[in-house]
């Protein structure tokens, strides 16, 4: 009290304020022009930016500005509008969403963002997994398939060729124990399907993998890894005659996958490698024109997608309904394979061809399992093999088996 | 030296608000009656010289003070220096007033809207026709008013598709005891021989369903993720009558896809917008 007393004379007798008054108000003053600086700046740039199309990050179209009418102001559309628009569009969005990341995992010690883990440097997502019933209902739409292509008419002595399905493990396989999360039941999986379709023999490629065979950003393997993997697939469909030796990879860089936008860390860019020999370099490769039951001539690389939104892309150039691919160099036999897969099916499709004379990769998840005979002359000497990954057995529904 | 003291607690700053919110509506400070004869009210270190220079100018200057203060801010900031007292006692007393219904509000804020649970009603019939020939009806009108977009859905070859309990999870967001509960029939077009993340559904309930109910559990439970590596852009709901559409493809067709359902129907159809929850785009979130 006596102190503070005499403070105030102090203060009057010099006739203005005191050093240490001025400084504080010095201070208010810098951190009233930088809040302001900060909230209205962001907010004035917000408004007269010129808003971006498309966050390459999270591969998706952005919110554009909603248009201003007194019906879309009446039915409350516009403000929802410019509520998605300022969330899509907000100034320097990427760098505050790694800011939220970071602390996320590194502050806070969070194990994931956005539904994206961090283990031993790979990113894994938490929503790979199998709803329960789902196995059972892949297994049906095997059947399905396997009833309206491959089964042939006993009592006429038709012979029909074998079916083998596997399932891609994620990579989570290998690292959700290690984190802390529930694993998915891939046994249960696989006896599921088997006692669905007992004509469907199993081939296991859980022990040729592990999560180092796939990429760090993405959810994809990698298919410079996938040797071993093919061989097992191959040798259990009994195919001889084939060889890797001799191959080599082109590498092509930066590849950021799926997870290196959803986690929103700063991680590092993995890069694609591709298996190139003599059976990748004479392979004759068609894929099916959309919306038309023919075929145009294609590669198995397109390096100049390694800039397109999703580099994986670089395996034919993309999804599609069909592949064809032949290879001259086969002599064994005249065996086909058709390879009903997903998009990881497009990467090892190369490889499985060094035992075929010919492999034709089929997405039913983009077309009618019906009108599979618009474009494949379906041969009796083959072999049928489902490979599908946990995310689309997951899925499998929207396989179209009708 | 007042707009800095204004601005200072006008800032949204944690020790700053601490301060002035404590400092200032809480922690008093007794003082002398020779220093206070007229007992004004005084808080923190600051109002002991503002109490001072308030006893001076008696009782009528507090009272103006005060007067002018409740009639308005601004002009209050630029009062003279024995008036910052009050000045800061009413800001302090705003700024609980707004922070405690804010606070109330978030609390309450919830983006996932609870799903009521379907109870019988009756509707009157929004459409005529089988559940095929109503899809297409829909579509064919939503291609036509879509028709002037830059990527317009009538550029998608599409086919009709029968929704059942293989797929109904997936596509509807109902459990195969809930599609056989409440769905008479149901029917997609969906792309054909093409990976466009493209769909658009017409469902018929059954007599009874909670239409409203079931219509938003549709909306809300649709997988935007079902298109293979490629998720969707937007998803739409609506219902009239006992028939509910779902559209599940780019703003403008789903836009189109319910102006469509809105303009066909034989009564008045309701919208249902589902928040993108599916593009993990939040800051925070």
């Amino acid at each position: 009290m006596e102190q503070h007393a005499s403070s105030i004379e102090c203060s009057d007798k010099a006739g203005g304020e005191r050093p240490l008054f001025k400084a504080e108000r010095v201070k208010n003053i810098i951190s009233t022009v930088l809040f302001c600086a900060v909230v209205v700046g962001l907010a004035v740039f917000a408004i007269v930016r010129k808003p971006d199309s498309v966050s390459l990050t999270e591969r998706r179209d952005l919110a554009s500005r909603p248009k201003l009418s007194v019906s879309s102001v009446a039915s409350g559309a516009f403000f929802k509008g410019v509520e998605t628009y300022l969330e899509d569009q907000f100034p320097f969005r990427d760098s505050f969403k790694t800011l939220a990341a970071i602390s996320r995992f590194y502050v806070f010690n969070q194990s994931d963002n956005h539904g994206v883990y961090i283990k031993e440097g790979v990113a894994v997502s938490l929503n790979t997994g199998m709803r329960a019933d789902t196995p059972e209902r892949l297994s049906r739409k095997i059947n399905k398939v396997n009833a309206m292509w491959f089964v042939g008419d006993a009592s006429a002595g038709a012979k029909s060729p074998k079916t083998y399905f596997s399932i891609i493990p994620d990579k989570g396989y290998w690292l959700d124990e290690k984190v802390g999360y529930p694993q998915t039941d891939y046994s249960g999986a696989v006896s599921s399907i088997s006692q669905g379709s007992p004509d469907c023999a199993y081939i296991s490629i859980f022990d040729t993998l592990n999560a180092s065979n796939y990429y760090k950003t993405d959810s994809h393997w990698s298919q410079e890894c996938l040797i071993p993997t093919a061989t097992r697939l191959l040798t259990d469909m009994g195919r001889t005659g084939f060889s890797f030796e001799g191959y080599s990879v082109q590498s092509y860089y930066p590849f950021y996958g799926v997870y290196y936008g959803q986690s929103s860390l700063p991680l590092s860019p993995d890069t694609i490698n591709c298996v190139t020999d003599d059976v990748t370099a004479s392979a004759v490769v068609k894929r099916a024109v959309k919306g038309d039951y023919s075929f145009e001539n294609a590669s198995i690389y397109y390096p100049s997608m390694i800039s397109a939104p999703d580099a994986y892309d670089i395996y034919f150039g993309g999804a599609c309904t069909v592949i064809s691919m032949e290879n001259p160099l086969y002599t064994e036999d005249e065996r086909v394979l058709y390879l009903f897969g997903d998009s990881y099916a497009r990467s090892i499709a190369p490889l499985l061809l060094h035992g075929y004379s010919r492999v034709y990769v089929i997405d039913i998840r983009y077309t009618r399992a019906s009108t599979l005979s618009n474009y494949i002359d379906f041969s009796s000497d083959c072999d049928v093999l489902y490979l599908y990954c946990a995310q689309t057995i997951d899925q499998s529904s929207q396989l179209n088996t009708d | 030296m007042y707009p800095t003291y204004c601005s200072s607690i006008i800032c949204a700053n944690a020790r700053q608000l601490y301060i002035h919110t404590f400092a200032y509506c809480f922690a008093a400070v007794p003082i002398s009656k020779k220093e206070n004869p007229h007992g004004v009210i005084c808080f923190g270190n600051y109002p002991r010289q503002k109490a001072c220079a308030i006893n001076k100018l008696g009782r009528y200057c507090k009272h103006m003070c005060t007067v002018v203060q409740s009639i308005t801010f601004l002009p209050a900031v630029l009062r003279a220096d024995m008036e910052v007292n009050y000045m800061k006692r009413f800001l302090s007393v705003i700024l609980v007033l707004t922070l405690l219904p804010t606070a109330l509000f978030l609390t309450a804020c919830n983006n996932k809207k609870p799903v009521d649970e379907p109870t019988a009603t009756d509707v009157p019939a929004a459409f005529l026709g089988n559940i095929d020939e109503v899809l297409d009806l829909i579509v064919n009108k939503a291609i036509e008013l879509d028709a002037d977009k830059e990527y317009s859905i009538g550029e998608i070859s599409c086919y009709h598709s029968p929704i059942d309990a293989d797929n109904c999870e997936d596509v509807l967001g109902l459990t195969p005891d809930e599609f056989t509960q409440y769905v008479d029939a149901a029917m997609e077009s969906k792309p054909s021989d093409s990976w466009q993340t493209h769909s658009i559904v017409i469902v018929k309930l059954k007599d009874g369903t909670d239409v409203k109910a079931i219509a938003e559990k549709m909306t809300a439970g649709t997988s935007p993720c079902r298109f293979g590596c490629l998720r969707v852009e937007a998803i739409v709901g609506g219902y009239a009558g006992n028939y509910v559409v779902l559209g599940a493809t780019s703003q403008t067709g789903c836009d189109a896809v319910f102006a469509a359902f809105s303009q066909l129907a034989a009564v008045p159809a309701t919208r249902i917008d589902r928040t993108n929850d599916w593009s993990d785009n939040s800051f925070f979130g």
